[in-house]
């Protein structure tokens, strides 16, 4: 190939400003792995292990923060996935195009809006409802993950040949049995949609430090929690010695959780994408 | 059977939607003066305006997306136009979807720490703008990535055909025919930042003042009201003022997005 001097050096160019979003990815992961692991030095596998985080009285426990992670998500999502594949499938099956283009504008709405607007409306009406609570976490989670779940399942739904639906629908079957069929066709990209909602909500640390109460002990439904994320931006900046340690941990704990469920979120998405 | 329960879910997700816009209009009215938009905050941020904060937003925001638009299209060409290797590109998409999940408050902990810290760069302007654009840059690249992939590749080789350079044919032909995709990525990238308050928490800083460098700390509207909502007693009422400004920016996003056209290829 023919390639004049100043076309290399554009070229040139180019490489070294489209490797800098590899180069952040990368120097996030090797800080992340470094403050890690020295944490892990600093700290005796008993502090880990134990079963409160309450830095004041020198107790580093993570099991309440993973457990307020994972507990707040999870609830969350037994309350997102319903309505959202429910939405997904009402839009894509039985709402005529004006009706879907109104649902889908005030679904990414709510999709697009801030965390802080979020965790402000969930302040004023759901924390005088259930308290300052694992609950008030979860519900306010569910709010952000639902739109992001019902936008992904429905634009995998959307993926499915509509010749398909008509001939099952050709059957003469019910309306139940036609959403069986397209949320069986449509099952990896739903997959990969609830894991993306998952990622979403396992890493929201705003909306949730202001409505979840954070206090590092075992979670339970109605009393106050504290997440991993949480604690990182209430607790980071005024931490210091093995305290700060902890923290480091604690990022680096949620960041491989995140990162698994969403390479793998994207795997599954990618998977059905391709024939 | 279905088919009213998406009915009903529907109607629950539109009035949520109509629960939170009118919930903000309602109780944010009480702190809407003439020169709200253009006074700064006084008491702490329980009175006054949001002149500064709406300053200091733009000026984070813009710079964060540029700089990350820049790299990130960079990026892109690169991942499409040049890595033919398959085990390559699987692991740099890998990379970049380890980017896109990491949660903004780990991306603060880290820019605090490197560019603020290491480099030296305290809490200011341009600490939020590095962390920031580096938050966006995955984001950005996988959308830009995906529009440069929906360009028809026959276009590539017509190029060829006609002795066109490949640097002359990516900027005349391929970059204008993915435009309304990057565009589309672009203005969701913009409100990701518009609505950050995890990432420049620990970066930008908290300080209500126009900064009079890029050395200077400032917030953003997002950050000043998860301030005034966990650290200053008193703050909801007019964080509810200020939460829904914030509100109607993210609103028109949403619209920039819809009039690309491109809502849907987004939703991956």
């Amino acid at each position: 190939m023919f390639r004049s001097a100043p076309e290399r050096g554009r070229w040139w160019a180019v490489g070294v400003a489209g490797a800098a979003p590899f180069v952040a990815v990368g120097a996030i992961a090797v800080f992340l792995l470094s403050h890690g692991s020295r944490a892990l030095g600093e700290l005796s596998i008993g502090t880990l292990a134990g079963r409160s985080w309450l830095p004041l009285d020198g107790l580093f426990g993570l099991a309440p923060l993973i457990l307020g992670t994972l507990a707040s998500t999870l609830l969350a999502l037994t309350l997102a996935i319903p309505v959202g594949l429910a939405t997904a499938l009402f839009l894509t099956l039985h709402a005529g195009p004006r009706l879907r283009t109104a649902v889908d504008s005030a679904v990414a709405v709510l999709n697009g809006t801030p965390s802080v607007v979020i965790g402000l409306w969930g302040l004023t009406w759901i924390v005088p409802l259930v308290g300052n609570s694992l609950a008030a976490a979860a519900l306010v989670l569910a709010l952000m993950i639902t739109p992001t779940l019902t936008l992904l399942a429905g634009a995998a739904m959307r993926q499915v040949p509509a010749e398909l639906l008509e001939a099952v629908r050709a059957l003469g079957v019910g309306n139940d049995v036609v959403a069986g069929v397209l949320m069986r066709h449509a099952r990896l990209g739903i997959l990969g949609a609830v894991t993306l909602a998952a990622t979403r909500g396992l890493g929201e640390a705003v909306a949730v430090a202001m409505v979840a109460g954070n206090v590092g002990t075992l979670p339970s439904l109605f009393g106050p929690v504290a997440t991993l994320t949480t604690t990182l931006i209430l607790e980071f900046d005024s931490a210091v010695g093995v305290h700060r340690s902890a923290l480091y941990l604690g990022a680096a704990l949620v960041a491989a959780l995140i990162g698994t469920v969403s390479v793998w979120g994207r795997q599954l998405q990618r998977r059905a994408e391709s024939p | 059977m279905i088919r009213w329960l998406g009915m009903l879910a529907s109607l629950l997700l539109v009035g949520l939607v109509l629960w939170l816009g009118g919930d903000l209009a309602v109780r944010g009215a009480g702190g809407f003066y003439r020169g709200y938009l253009l006074d700064a905050p006084a008491d702490l941020g329980r009175a006054g305006g949001i002149g500064p904060l709406l300053l200091n937003t733009a000026l984070i925001v813009s710079l964060s997306v540029a700089l990350a638009t820049l790299v990130s299209l960079a990026a892109a060409v690169l991942y499409t136009q040049r890595l033919p290797v398959q085990w390559v590109r699987r692991a740099l998409h890998a990379m970049l979807d380890v980017g896109v999940g990491m949660p903004r408050i780990v991306w603060g902990l880290f820019g605090g720490v490197f560019f603020g810290g290491v480099l030296g760069f305290g809490f200011s302007v341009i600490t939020g703008v590095l962390t920031l654009s580096c938050l966006l840059a995955p984001i950005l690249a996988t959308g830009f990535i995906g529009g440069l992939q929906g360009v028809d590749p026959e276009l590539r080789s017509q190029c060829e055909a006609l002795g066109v350079g490949r640097w002359t044919a990516l900027w005349t032909q391929v970059i204008p025919a993915a435009r309304p995709a990057l565009v589309a990525s672009i203005a969701l990238a913009t409100g990701r930042g518009f609505g950050d308050a995890a990432a420049l928490f620990f970066t930008a800083g908290i300080a209500t003042e126009l900064p009079t460098s890029l050395l200077d700390p400032a917030a953003t509207l997002a950050v000043f009201i998860f301030n005034l909502l966990t650290t200053v007693p008193g703050g909801q009422t007019s964080a509810y003022s200020a939460a829904a400004v914030l509100f109607a920016i993210s609103l028109l996003v949403q619209v920039g997005i819809a009039a690309t056209g491109r809502r849907e290829a987004l939703a991956r």
